[in-house]
């Protein structure tokens, strides 16, 4: 039996130890003896978060299909944990082995969303490793961060070595390998580094400078080696049918927050919505075969014995062969008592029956994504959905037995006016108006029609249409806020509309983080020394540290984050090719201005860059 | 049909509580493919009922729980197809027939048995002496804060065996719903009279076995009388 880190007393006296644990089912052991490479995979949140995530996974099972190397897993120790480790000088450890994380030769941490950028620093510092990447030693384990935010790691770049920049089912054999060749071969970390630097994905931010002119923009960024490459291109597999897939996941055993299975469809989306940024990151879009996914669900379903199981993908609506598959997981799933939850579904005949079929009516909602509450506002963000598709597919779901529709709306989205403010309430009203006009009172069973509607604050994100845009100051989103409130209060059927809203703080430092540049490394790390840990939990986040940490660093938030970008900006991300050309955004950029829609990549190739790939299914010379 | 399941937990699964091995063991059975019965509804649940929550920390070689089937077919396989579903430190002990009318492994529990590992150093020396002063006192009262004032128990009420054996002590207590007694409440009180105050990280509780009454009252184990099928 393994040996734990933690002493009985500790984990008697602290919230959930099964985190601190491992030993969990699927989890892979390995004889240390017979492993060149140790590989410890982080997600900087806490455990019942980052076993949510189907990434890991991927990696977990790709990693330990490697007969050299062994993946283990590592997430935020909670705040409890955190003190006693401080306290008793206990340093962080791998879940499997329990044996510490600065003992491993990788250490690879997944950026899912940007506040968790200090809880980066609060792993590295557990585990006694320094945060200066330049201050390390092959003590230490080359620290490599991957997913969305490396999209644009700057913020965080003093503190990896590397970054793995794309899909990480392609290159990481080949990292591996030249990192067991120059072990070796006895080569220095920075040679190392060198090296890595070279790979097609692999960024090393120690290889690159950055000049800035004296308002603080970029000058020049560029390799300081002429045999590194000026750019970085994303990776992207080619035949997503032929690729690692975990089918037999880790189980935890306490409950996760997605505490399910999933299958992931497909990657990429037809759509281009302006502001979102996983639309553009994941082109060429590629789809999984009907055949493979039925297998993969078949042998999660044996390998697990899990309640439920989840389609993931962008757009699941626009699945080449979403009926059937649903058709066949409805039957799989039927007859192994399986729950399917399903993704957000475009509203329609098809979709209802599928949702009836595994529903309970009586207790889901309807979840349409308007995003914004006018035509106009509509077009500018280039989202397809219609005021006339919102209320025929509400009209054919209260008929079917529905009462509950949610609805999530964006604040501060370019060009918006007071008018698509307004319109939000207007929109929930019409929706609750085609409830009382479909369904007649004595069918109502004393039941009333609920309506959610939900804003969040728009931040641009870098890869993005609205990567020039500024984005909005607290006090325009709080106003925002408020007629909203307003607009939906002066509505006839305001007492059927629930309206939710968070609070603009973090969306602030977000929109910092999202299009930050190696200036703000240092901001993070003060917030961090004041005691910033766990920022995206509302208990935990403390924004006067953050705005005197910006201050100590004299460093302007507004500089980040309100400022409008010249079309000719060079930006910190410029130096990542993802296949989808700045030129391109900038052309959608304008197109916003002009509230020029534009079609979706089925309709008619946008010449977006993708498909320079290759592999994009819609894109002309695509497989 | 209902089947009684006896299985183990050794090792870091004792920091897993009741709920989540709950749900880990209904996973293991759907992995297994046993037969078992769900209920109706929009999301049916297997009919299952565990014998006594274990508490965090303790470890235990005899653990039941009962679960309907809609089938005995293939039977003879149940209890090694659980197994392959296990995690490390959990093992499927047997697979047993429960006779139709019998009371569910919950209703059943009367009595468990326990045996404890010291580890603190000091309290070693006293774990002769605090079982002997036990047995020879004629009450050992308990006090439990309650939201109704202060609960006074005669331990010793509730104590039906205690002993010494290999270092290790070993008891038999009530474990009824209404009057079970904690391991650690029974340690406390053995260990009070030489001023040693323990930490429930200072020894290990290892479950020996979860009884019922038999016609006489005394302790058998739960699945005392049933045919083994695996």
């Amino acid at each position: 039996m393994r040996k734990l880190a933690l002493p009985d007393e500790i984990l008697l006296q602290i919230d959930k130890p099964a985190r601190y644990i491992g030993g969990e089912k699927n989890s892979v052991m390995k004889d240390k003896s017979l492993i060149d490479v140790r590989f410890v995979m982080c997600f900087p949140d806490l455990y019942e978060i980052g076993m949510s995530h189907l990434g890991i996974q991927i990696l977990y099972d790709m990693f330990n299909s490697f007969e050299d190397t062994w993946c283990e897993r590592v997430y935020s120790p909670g705040t409890d944990l955190d003190a006693i480790m401080r306290e008793r000088e206990i340093p962080l450890f791998a879940l499997e082995s329990q044996d510490p994380v600065k003992s491993f030769d990788f250490l690879g941490i997944t950026l899912q969303y940007e506040m968790c950028y200090t809880n980066i620093l609060q792993i590295l510092d557990l585990s006694k490793i320094p945060f200066d990447a330049g201050k390390r030693t092959w003590d230490d384990p080359i620290v490599i961060g991957g997913g969305p935010c490396s999209y644009n790691p700057e913020p965080i770049a003093k503190f990896f070595d590397l970054f793995y920049i794309g899909e990480g089912e392609t290159r990481y054999r080949e990292l591996l390998d030249l990192y067991k060749k120059d072990r070796a071969a006895g080569v220095s970390r920075e040679e190392f580094l060198h090296h890595a630097g070279q790979l097609p994905g692999i960024y090393a931010p120690s290889l690159y400078n950055v000049k800035y002119k004296e308002n603080g923009l970029i000058e020049s960024f560029h390799p300081i080696f002429d045999d590194v490459p000026k750019t970085v291109r994303k990776e992207v597999v080619e035949d997503l049918s032929k690729t690692y897939y975990p089918t037999r996941p880790v189980l935890p055993f306490i409950k996760a927050t997605q505490d399910r299975l999933v299958l992931e469809i497909m990657r990429g989306c037809i759509r281009g919505c302006r502001f979102c940024q996983a639309g553009q990151l994941y082109r060429p879009i590629r789809e999984r075969s009907l055949e493979v996914l039925k297998q993969y669900a078949k042998e999660l379903i044996a390998n697990t014995g899990h309640e439920e199981i989840c389609l993931s993908s962008l757009s699941s609506s626009d699945y080449s062969h979403l009926q059937e598959l649903l058709l066949f997981l409805i039957d799989e799933c039927d007859a192994n008592k399986i729950n399917i939850s399903l993704p957000s579904l475009r509203i329609d005949q098809f979709s209802l029956d599928v949702m009836n079929k595994v529903q309970d009516v009586k207790k889901t909602s309807l979840t349409f994504a308007p995003e914004a509450g006018t035509q106009r506002l509509r077009n500018v963000i280039n989202k397809g959905l219609t005021e006339d598709d919102i209320l025929s597919g509400s009209k054919m779901a209260f008929e079917g037995g529905w009462n509950k529709v949610k609805l999530y709306f964006m604040l501060g989205l370019p060009t918006e006016t007071e008018e698509d403010i307004k319109g939000i309430g207007k929109l929930c009203n019409e929706i609750a108006k085609v409830y009382f006009d479909t369904v007649p009172k004595e069918k109502r069973n004393g039941q009333k029609i609920q309506i959610t509607a939900s804003t969040s604050f728009f931040i641009p994100k870098p890869f993005t249409a609205f990567q020039w845009a500024p984005m909005n100051t607290q006090e325009e989103f709080r106003e925002k806020a408020y007629q909203t409130r307003c607009g939906i209060l002066e509505t006839l059927n305001q007492r059927s509309i629930k309206y939710n809203w968070h609070d603009t703080d973090v969306s602030v430092l977000e929109g910092v983080f999202a299009r930050g540049d190696r200036k703000i490394a240092e901001v993070i790390e003060k917030a961090y020394e004041k005691g910033c840990i766990f920022d995206a939990w509302n208990e935990t986040f403390h924004y006067d540290k953050w705005l005197e940490s910006f201050d100590e660093c004299g460093l302007s938030i507004d500089f980040y984050t309100t400022r409008t970008r010249e079309d000719d900006e060079v930006f910190p991300w410029d130096f990542i090719d993802i296949g989808v050309t700045k030129a391109f955004l900038l052309r959608e950029w304008k197109n916003a201005l002009n509230e020029k829609v534009t079609a979706n990549c089925r309709a008619q190739c946008q010449g977006c860059g993708a498909a320079s790939y290759g592999v994009g299914f819609y894109c002309p010379g695509g497989k | 049909m209902k089947l009684r399941v006896r299985f183990s937990k050794f090792g870091p699964v004792k920091f897993i509580g009741h709920l989540d091995i709950m749900r880990f063991v209904q996973k293991a059975i759907k992995a297994a493919k046993i037969p078992v019965k769900y209920s109706e509804g929009f999301s049916p649940h297997q009919i299952l009922s565990f014998a006594a929550p274990l508490g965090v920390g303790v470890e235990s070689e005899s653990e039941y729980f009962d679960m309907e089937v809609t089938s005995l077919d293939g039977c003879e396989l149940f209890k090694g197809d659980l197994d392959a579903q296990m995690c490390e430190g959990m093992s499927i002990l047997g697979v047993y027939l429960l006779p139709e009318k019998s009371k569910n492994a919950m209703a059943s529990v009367a009595f468990a048995s326990y045996r404890i590992v010291m580890h603190r150093e000091d309290a070693k020396e006293y774990i002769g002496k605090a079982v002997e002063t036990f047995k020879n006192s004629e009450h050992v009262l308990s006090y439990k804060e309650t939201k109704s004032g202060v609960q006074e128990r005669d331990l010793k009420e509730a104590v039906l065996e205690i002993g010494v054996n290999s270092k290790e002590i070993y008891f038999t207590v009530d474990a009824s719903s209404g009057g079970n007694l904690k391991p650690a409440t029974l340690m406390n009180a053995l260990f009070k009279p030489f001023g040693i105050e323990l930490k429930p990280w200072d020894y290990q509780i290892i479950r020996t076995e979860v009884c019922r009454a038999d016609e006489q009252g005394e302790p058998v184990p739960l699945i005392y009388g049933l045919e083994q099928l695996s």
